[in-house]
């Protein structure tokens, strides 16, 4: 598996207030990776650090095959907050600048344009347009280039309810080529339709990171305790089916590529000699484990 | 280098403030070169009169002065425009702050651009906007050269050494709008400490400390660069006739160039060390 950025130890500190204390995260290359967390938990942070208009207070980070962060972003199209263009352009000429920038031999300015349904105004000045319009010439800057890792901080901030749901459409259009997506949210509803990984930040701690499926309702995970955690480690390990296992709380957190329910697992299980000391489905939606996360690490 | 001042041309191109500030400078200032020779002295029209030695005659305007008389008139005019250096200025000090207002400057680095690349391209900026200021005083100052000289009898470029000190001047004011533009972030902010700094702080500063640590003082070098030269315009008519030329003085050539690159410089290491 490639890595498209691997992030080692970088954190951040505004004069008392650490906003990011150093974690580790690898992001896979072809997936939509989910950053999620509320407001104030170190996202934007993260993103202006490994987009280099943030320097980090320790460790680093490594994009595609450690190339220097302004010729890796050549290859990465970004909506970092909020929308920034030259007020007195054009979409059209704020979008031949980026493309200048860079270094696009054949743009493709129109097609992005059209993409977000900014065609009609492409000659009209940035700074007559709606919040929803801007925020839909950064999407569409983002995307110039055909970029191969998209990075969209709150995408659809400020759009309207069609707006939303386009840009998620296109979004799921985009990773579906094998471009690799990260978006960082606040907003549960918009990770959980389109990322295939999460990670939860909360006051600037990494809490989680892993498959979305994992956290979400649809594969539910099942966690297992016996008598010998080690036997049974082994015997699930040779289960075919099995797609993730995660030592957590004393109990081993499975989920599995096909159906299987707790008592198919427990069955498998005993025709091997292993008795289940504890078993417990786990259904909860990505909002719920989510808040769960987040309170756990209060309580701590 | 090509890619830098082409993106940087990009920004500045489709700017309406930036085609308004320069053709208004370039008019302006032509227009004022070109007419400030039929300003009216005051007295003028007197006659001499020989019985009386301290009766001179007063000469009409300045061009009759010898506002426009080579070797004088590369002086005269550079001085002249001098006062108008604040126009490019604040231009400059504006286009640079707004980089910041509208975090385009943010968003230039997050698309690609280096902080050194960003810092590279705006000097682009710098030296057009000094080369403009620079070639209209030329320009306008050989054509007056034309219409009032005998070239048959004076040289040309003799003198000419002053459009030099000019750009001097123009480039010093012009690394001083840039820092405090990158400095301050605020336009409005920046414009009133630079008018504050130049024309109230310094003079007072180097009132206290007095001469020669005065001359040192940052903006001092550049404001000494022309010596003002209407004294001798009204001298030369007069009994004594001395005509004894000005010049450039090197030191304070290379002063003010020194102190322009320490603004540079203190511009890049401001930009490189602050979060965008």
């Amino acid at each position: 598996m490639q890595i498209v950025l691997e992030i080692d130890g970088i954190s951040k500190r505004y004069g008392k207030v650490q906003a990011l204390k150093p974690y580790k995260l690898q992001i896979p290359k072809g997936t939509t990776f989910g950053i999620l967390g509320p407001n104030g938990s170190g996202k934007t942070t993260t993103l202006g650090i490994i987009l280099g208009i943030l320097s980090s207070d320790s460790g680093g980070f490594t994009w595609f095959d450690g190339q220097s962060v302004n010729t890796a972003k050549k290859r990465i199209g970004a909506l970092l907050e909020t929308p920034n263009f030259y007020p007195y352009m054009t979409a059209y000429q704020n979008l031949k600048l980026v493309a200048k920038i860079k270094e696009l031999q054949n743009p493709n300015i129109d097609a992005v344009l059209k993409t977000v349904n900014l065609h009609e105004r492409a000659h009209h000045k940035f700074k007559g347009y709606s919040l929803g319009m801007k925020q839909r010439l950064a999407i569409a800057a983002s995307l110039l280039g055909e970029p191969e890792v998209l990075l969209l901080d709150e995408p659809t901030n400020g759009l309207d309810p069609t707006g939303i749901a386009e840009v998620r459409d296109l979004i799921t259009r985009i990773a579906a080529n094998g471009t690799t997506v990260i978006i960082a949210s606040h907003i549960l509803a918009e990770v959980e339709k389109v990322c295939s990984h999460v990670a939860v930040l909360q006051n600037g701690s990494l809490l989680y990171s892993g498959l979305a499926d994992e956290l979400s309702a649809k594969d539910a995970v099942i966690a297992v305790a016996s008598a010998d955690m080690q036997a049974l480690e082994i015997a699930i390990k040779d289960l075919s089916s099995l797609k993730k296992l995660r030592p957590m709380d004393g109990h081993l957190h499975l989920s599995f590529s096909e159906d299987m329910s707790p008592s198919k697992l427990n069955q498998l299980l005993a025709e091997q000699g292993i008795y289940l000391s504890y078993i417990e489905e786990k259904k909860a939606s990505l909002e719920e484990r989510f808040l769960k996360i987040l309170t756990r690490d209060k309580a701590n | 280098m090509i890619k830098l001042i082409s993106i940087e041309w990009h920004k500045l191109r489709y700017h309406r403030f930036f085609w308004i500030g320069m053709v208004s400078f370039v008019l302006l200032l032509s227009a004022l070169l070109v007419s400030f020779g039929s300003f009216q002295i005051f007295g003028s029209g007197a006659e001499a009169d020989p019985n009386d030695p301290s009766m001179l005659a007063i000469p009409a305007n300045l061009a009759d002065a010898g506002f426009y008389t080579l070797p004088f008139v590369w002086q005269n005019t550079s001085y002249l425009a001098g006062f108008f250096k604040f126009i490019p200025a604040f231009l400059m000090l504006f286009f640079m702050a707004s980089e910041f207002e509208y975090r385009t400057m943010r968003q230039n680095v997050i698309d690609g651009l280096s902080v050194g690349e960003i810092f590279f391209s705006k000097i682009f900026s710098l030296l057009l906007f000094a080369l403009v200021c620079t070639l209209t005083v030329a320009i306008t100052t050989s054509a007056l050269i034309y219409s009032y000289n005998d070239l048959a009898e004076t040289d040309f470029w003799y003198q000419s050494s002053f459009i030099v000190a000019f750009f001097a001047e123009v480039f010093f004011i012009l690394s001083l709008a840039f820092f405090l533009g990158i400095l301050l972030k605020k336009s409005a902010l920046a414009i009133i400490l630079l008018v504050l700094y130049y024309f109230v702080v310094e003079p007072v500063l180097g009132f206290y400390v007095g001469s020669p640590i005065s001359d040192y003082l940052p903006t001092r070098p550049s404001r000494n660069l022309i010596p003002e030269p209407f004294t001798r315009l009204f001298k030369i008519n007069s009994f004594l006739n001395i005509e004894s030329l000005d010049s450039i003085s090197i030191k304070n050539l290379l002063v003010s160039f020194f102190y322009s690159i320490i603004l540079l410089f203190g511009s890049f290491m401001v930009l490189k060390k602050r979060d965008l």
